[in-house]
């Protein structure tokens, strides 16, 4: 019996503001489940940027309301529970993870993970890296297939040098002043894509053999560094670009919901046979990566 | 491989921030006078110094932490970044990449580990301890350290320029204290020696009751609290009701769980005294011993229930005894974490 993905999706592109488009994304991925709201029993939101700078509730609980998914314990109805992840574009694979130990707990039935990025303002800024994305897996159990195996991380070895960051979003008061709820920093070294690529490159390389497989035998699902970025990783790993699917489309980075973007893309194009195994694959701020293969 | 069933605090650590500032030293900031020790019980809090973040707070717990447990850095499989406040510069920030977790693993060796921040308010530590009491019971992970460090009161300045008066959404900010609390979670293999229980729940439709958020008149964070509404009876009524459920289909009460302690949320005096009677009422059963730092600390945020286990350890009073541990929180989360800590040490 295995973790699986049971329906995904993407927003339309129309809302504003990154719980807009975790609502959208979360509430079209029930949809296509045909599961109401109610019947989630573990919600994660692994969106990085978000309205308002809030960090807290989690913004898991504000998606949550959203979703009429156990609005007041008191009244009946099932036990939900919900929080937020932070790891850059990894942090949908831990997500999936601590998912995975939450369905074999028979806690919950259910897990969704939202993600979703946005400026803090709500309207889109040139310095800005990110776009404004959503995006939902609902995950569950199913008996006939092995479903997601374990997480690999594999992290950049550069010292302890705190200092100097490839890749850093922060809201600066000194910079911001009283206009905090609206403004972000976010730096990202362009010289570091090549690292990402070669760094992600090794740890994909290494999870494909500790399962057991070859490059050939997977389709590679992956995040976007960049543009060409998937290109660059099918050239590192030696594959053709055919085996390797990130987001398209996009001039700017839809960071934490770039995995799901890229898996939702491969599935509604009818890139992903039902009997090849898919390799997520994550490369984010640290730099650190994550992968997981989903077994048919 | 042998089921494990149970998981244990194995480990326990914490770390203040030498600077201690007076409840009277505080309020001689707020343009409004505000009765804070009459309404909380609150005497002073620890503050963190310039050269003191989110990751420095951490860090240390981390290593005070390690240096009594039985396992290494480099032995742990998960390292959990919980805390609400995400400072790591000298400088006022919030920063929401790379992952805290990361920085902490880093800077105390732990090559190996899976590194994630969690975030979910007070909750957050406690949601840190359940994800890794579920991946020991899954057989996903061995050995998780959960962490956070709490440099949390430039909210209290924030809100001493701006609270107008007692009533005021920012009153509770005035509350908090700077800290940081590790712990390392292994299996259990002895009943005297496990977390029992560990259990959580999202109360959605109350989760726009309380903000954390930038101020927009002060270059500084905010929290923004309808206190009345949280800490209406419905709403404290939510714990003990969630806790009699979860037990009952296990065929036990709060009376036969024969608790020693409880620890509550440390929001203040009254309030916790409150969700004890509210408590003891719907249980319709007493209530063991109530365990507080809130009148030397405040309100720590993530770490509060560990500082508390601290103390009593280093008092020599819960070895041994079964604790429970009440988290409550914007979302709102509640839930009950119940355990024995028999082999926990602290210095």
């Amino acid at each position: 019996m295995g973790v699986v993905i049971q329906a995904s999706a993407t927003t339309t592109g129309t809302e504003t503001g990154a719980l807009a488009h975790a609502v959208s994304a979360a509430r079209r991925c029930l949809e296509r489940a045909g599961v109401a709201g109610e019947e989630v029993g573990l919600l994660l939101y692994v969106g990085l940027y978000r309205d308002d700078n809030i960090v807290e509730p989690a913004i898991a609980a504000l998606v949550q309301r959203e979703l009429g998914m156990c609005l007041d314990y008191a009244k009946g109805g099932r036990p939900g529970f919900s929080f937020d992840i932070l790891n850059g574009a990894c942090g949908v694979l831990n997500a999936v993870q601590i998912a995975q130990a939450y369905l074999a707990s028979g806690q919950v039935s259910r897990a969704l993970v939202v993600s979703a990025d946005a400026h803090p303002s709500g309207h889109d800024h040139d310095g800005f890296p990110y776009a404004a994305s959503g995006a939902a897996l609902l995950l569950g159990l199913d008996e006939r297939v092995p479903g997601f195996g374990r997480l690999y991380v594999l992290d950049e070895d550069d010292g302890d040098d705190r200092s100097a960051f490839d890749v850093e979003g922060f809201l600066s008061f000194g910079e911001a002043g009283t206009s905090g709820r609206k403004h972000i920093t976010v730096r990202r070294d362009q010289a570091a894509a090549a690292r990402a690529v070669a760094l992600l490159s090794t740890a994909l390389t290494r999870a494909v053999s500790a399962e057991g497989l070859a490059l050939d035998d997977v389709v590679v699902v992956t995040t976007r560094w960049s543009p060409g970025f998937s290109a660059a990783l099918a050239a590192a790993c030696g594959v053709s670009v055919e085996r390797v699917w990130s987001a398209t489309g996009w001039t700017k980075d839809p960071v934490s919901s770039a995995l799901t973007i890229a898996y939702d893309d491969a599935v509604r194009s009818g890139r992903l046979s039902a009997k090849v195994p898919v390799l997520f694959a994550a490369v984010g701020s640290g730099l650190t990566t994550a992968c997981v293969l989903l077994r048919p | 491989m042998s089921v494990t069933t149970h998981s244990r605090f194995e480990s326990i650590g914490v770390h203040l921030p030498r600077r201690a500032q007076s409840t009277d030293e505080l309020l001689q900031q707020c343009a409004t006078p505000v009765p804070l020790e009459d309404l909380t019980g609150i005497r002073s809090r620890r503050v963190c110094g310039d050269d003191e973040d989110s990751v420095s707070l951490a860090v240390a717990a981390a290593r005070d932490c390690l240096s009594r447990s039985r396992h290494r850095a480099e032995d742990l499989d998960i390292v959990i970044f919980t805390s609400i406040s995400r400072v790591h510069s000298d400088a006022p920030r919030m920063s929401f990449e790379p992952s805290m977790a990361g920085l902490v693993k880093r800077a105390i060796g732990a090559r190996r580990a899976i590194h994630l921040d969690v975030s979910n308010a007070c909750a957050g530590f406690m949601s840190g301890v359940q994800i890794v009491d579920r991946m020991i019971k899954s057989g996903v992970v061995r050995t998780g350290l959960v962490v956070s460090g709490e440099k949390i009161t430039p909210i209290a300045a924030t809100a001493a320029h701006e609270v107008t008066d007692a009533r005021d959404p920012q009153v509770a900010s005035l509350t908090v204290g700077d800290s940081g609390a590790a712990v390392v979670i292994d299996r259990s293999d002895d009943e005297a020696d496990r977390i029992h229980h560990i259990e959580l729940v999202t109360s959605a439709a109350f989760s726009t009751l309380c903000y954390g958020m930038p101020s927009d008149r002060w270059a500084g964070m905010a929290m923004y609290a309808d206190n009345r509404a949280m800490h209406a009876r419905d709403r404290i009524q939510l714990w003990p009701r969630f806790q009699m459920d979860v037990l009952a289909k296990e065929g036990a009460t709060f009376e036969s769980e024969h608790y020693d302690f409880v620890v509550q949320h440390q929001v203040g005096a009254l309030a916790m005294h409150l969700f004890c009677r509210v408590g003891a009422a719907m249980f319709r059963a007493p209530m063991p011993e109530s365990l507080s730092v809130v009148e030397e600390f405040g309100n720590t945020a993530t770490t509060s229930h560990v500082l508390v286990l601290h103390q009593a350890l280093h008092q020599g009073r819960v070895q041994g005894k079964k604790v429970l541990l009440v988290p409550a929180a914007s979302g709102i989360v509640v839930g009950f974490v119940s355990a024995t800590l028999s082999s926990v040490r602290v210095a």
